[in-house]
């Protein structure tokens, strides 16, 4: 039998092991290209927005979207797509051409509504002469919270955020990209925010940052609290979000509902030397599989290509790999199921062109 | 108006080094040296000391302390401008936002130019000079409305950006400078064939004056308060100017749009 043949009968035999690396189970599309919105009592209603800056600039071009009570909902897209934009009409920076933004039934500029807004900018300018905690005390005054609350809120935010205690009284200008980040990210939950808006939230963050921003999402949903997020890093967008609208060209191309309860599966391309015989890579690959729950996607003589569900069971992969007697030459993760849209739309494009 | 924003204005005006040195040399030393220098000499105060302790002194003052407080950063950040729009998800109406940094304005200026007005009376008192309680008092109150005034131009120069305006404020300013500080001396004793007349002399620091008081009208405190007819156009100018600062500010303000994103 040839080695070709040999991986096909592999397939045949061990169909419970394999799947197609962007039909996972745990996508479901919901809405299309133009598809109509599900019509249901949104706490955040976007109808028909349009905006256009100078130049004929069209950023948005008529973006309907709803947003459920507690729903944690990202944007996705390529750099100019509109998502600024986006977050500025909703929280009332920007006065649309068209269209409305309603908040729990009421106008974003409504200062009732600002009360139970919180926003994290993507590049937030701070007044340098103040320390930490000031700047946190001055955004408490701002957001009209009991004063004699304010020494609780800060510590407990700024305890939220992580941020070393040795730098909370020290002058910003002293603060690193990823502190100035975390102490953006601690005045976003001073006010106790309904509605979250989290542009670009991991930029400039450590590892150890992004477990905050995390974490800070994680709490929003338990509270029950909306949270928008804005982000370029699609794994985190994944991770964290129960639905994801790609946008593009000022428009919604997409809405895809992600159900946390299955994890964020991504797929991981091994390598393996040569030294094994088609039958021994077979066994491996089988007992690795149904020992860790990863799929494979594609098996070559040198190497294959699984579906695995998060990071620790892509290390459980290739710890039993190794185990089995397979020598690794080189794991690398491919791209998030979100990616795809953004290949998909490059390629559109360039067909076009 | 929202205490939160008035305290921190006034933090941020006087927390840098730098800007309190400028302030403590221009608005102190010089000024007290040059009253020091007269009073020994027995010489006239110099129309320089004058303007130091003045409306021009108030303008300098909060030139230096409070452009850029309101509507950019405090400091040169690289990209002023855009800590306004995270204010402004806050629960603050727009109009508050304008008053408080109008007040915090007031404030920081007209309390600097009294305490140094204070100082100089002292030093006046020490060598002999006579100041009236009630002259000090109307001087005090004097230097506060100049600041409310010039801070709210100021304001409305700092939201409003737009740079036809930025020039027109500059252009502005100079003019009123130079009704402020003519001296008929300069003009008068011109050399040359075309030597001004007296009548022209007269013309021209009225019209400088006229215009300089059209941009930043001033109430004599002292005159209205001990003058047996109110003379109340000085006090409507002085007010519909004032009101239509502040008015346009919070128009301005209003009608901006904040984008946080890349252009």
């Amino acid at each position: 039998m040839s080695t070709s043949s040999l991986f096909l009968d592999f397939r045949k035999r061990n169909t419970h092991l394999i799947s197609s690396p962007l039909m996972t189970p745990s996508t479901d599309l919901t809405a299309g290209i133009d598809s109509p919105l599900s019509q249901s009592n949104g706490f955040l209603k976007i109808r028909d927005l349009t905006k256009t800056y100078k130049g004929d600039v069209k950023a948005l071009d008529g973006i309907n979207l709803d947003v459920e009570k507690g729903e944690v909902v990202g944007l996705i897209g390529p750099n100019g797509a509109g998502k600024t934009t986006l977050i500025g009409c909703i929280l009332g920076l920007l006065r649309p051409d068209s269209g409305s933004v309603l908040i729990d039934g009421k106008s974003p500029n409504s200062l009732s509504i600002k009360a139970m807004t919180g926003y994290v900018p993507e590049r937030p300018e701070f007044e340098y002469w103040m320390n930490g905690r000031q700047f946190l005390i001055y955004h408490h005054g701002l957001s009209n919270r009991d004063p004699r609350r304010v020494q609780a809120d800060v510590d407990e935010a700024l305890e939220l955020v992580e941020l070393q205690q040795s730098s909370w009284h020290r002058r910003l200008k002293t603060y690193s990209r990823g502190m100035l980040q975390r102490l953006n990210l601690a005045q976003l939950v001073l006010g106790k925010p309904q509605l979250m808006l989290l542009d670009e939230p991991t930029l400039g963050l450590d590892p150890t940052g992004l477990h905050v921003v995390r974490k800070l999402v994680d709490s929003a949903r338990a509270a029950g609290a909306t949270v928008i997020i804005n982000s370029h890093q699609l794994d985190e967008v994944e991770r964290l979000c129960d639905r994801v609208a790609f946008m593009k060209k000022g428009r919604i191309g997409a809405l895809e509902t992600i159900k946390v309860s299955d994890g964020c599966d991504y797929i991981l391309e091994i390598k393996w030397a040569s030294g094994n015989s088609p039958e021994e890579i077979e066994a491996s690959v089988t007992q690795a599989c149904q020992t860790t729950g990863a799929r494979v996607a594609d098996l070559e003589e040198r190497g294959a290509r699984f579906v695995v569900r998060n990071k620790r069971a892509a290390a459980d992969l290739l710890k039993e790999l190794i185990i089995a007697g397979l020598s690794i030459d080189e794991a690398i993760p491919e791209r998030t199921r979100l990616e795809h849209y953004f290949v998909s739309d490059e390629s559109t494009d360039s067909g076009k062109s | 108006m929202n205490k939160t924003i008035f305290k921190y204005t006034i933090m941020s005006a006087c927390l840098d080094p730098m800007k309190l040195l400028y302030v403590a040399l221009l608005g102190f030393v010089v000024p007290i040296g040059m009253k020091v220098a007269s009073l020994i000499h027995g010489a006239a105060d110099s129309q320089t000391f004058e303007m130091l302790t003045g409306k021009v002194g108030v303008a300098f003052i909060l030139m230096v302390l409070c452009l850029g407080l309101a509507g950019n950063t405090a400091t040169q950040g690289g990209r002023g401008g855009e800590y306004l729009p995270l204010i402004f998800t806050r629960p603050i109406a727009r109009w508050q936002y304008v008053m408080s940094k109008w007040l915090a304005i007031t404030a920081i200026g007209g309390a600097l130019v009294a305490v140094q007005n204070l100082l100089i009376a002292g030093i006046g008192a020490f060598y002999g000079e006579v100041t009236t309680p009630s002259a000090l008092l109307c001087t005090v109150a004097e230097r506060f409305l100049d600041a409310a005034i010039i801070g709210a131009a100021m304001l409305l120069t700092m939201l409003n950006k737009q740079p036809y305006f930025q020039i027109v404020a500059i252009v502005s300013f100079y003019v009123w400078m130079t009704g402020q500080t003519i001296p008929p001396v300069s003009i008068a004793g011109a050399s040359g064939t075309n030597e001004l007349s007296l009548m022209a002399t007269k013309t021209l620091l009225g019209c400088s004056q006229f215009v300089s008081e059209l941009i930043l009208p001033t109430v004599n405190v002292y005159d209205l308060v001990n003058a047996h007819n109110i003379n109340a156009l000085p006090i409507l100018a002085y007010l519909s100017t004032l009101a239509i600062y502040i008015v346009l500010s919070i128009v301005v303000i209003n009608r901006r749009e904040f984008f946080y994103g890349t252009n």
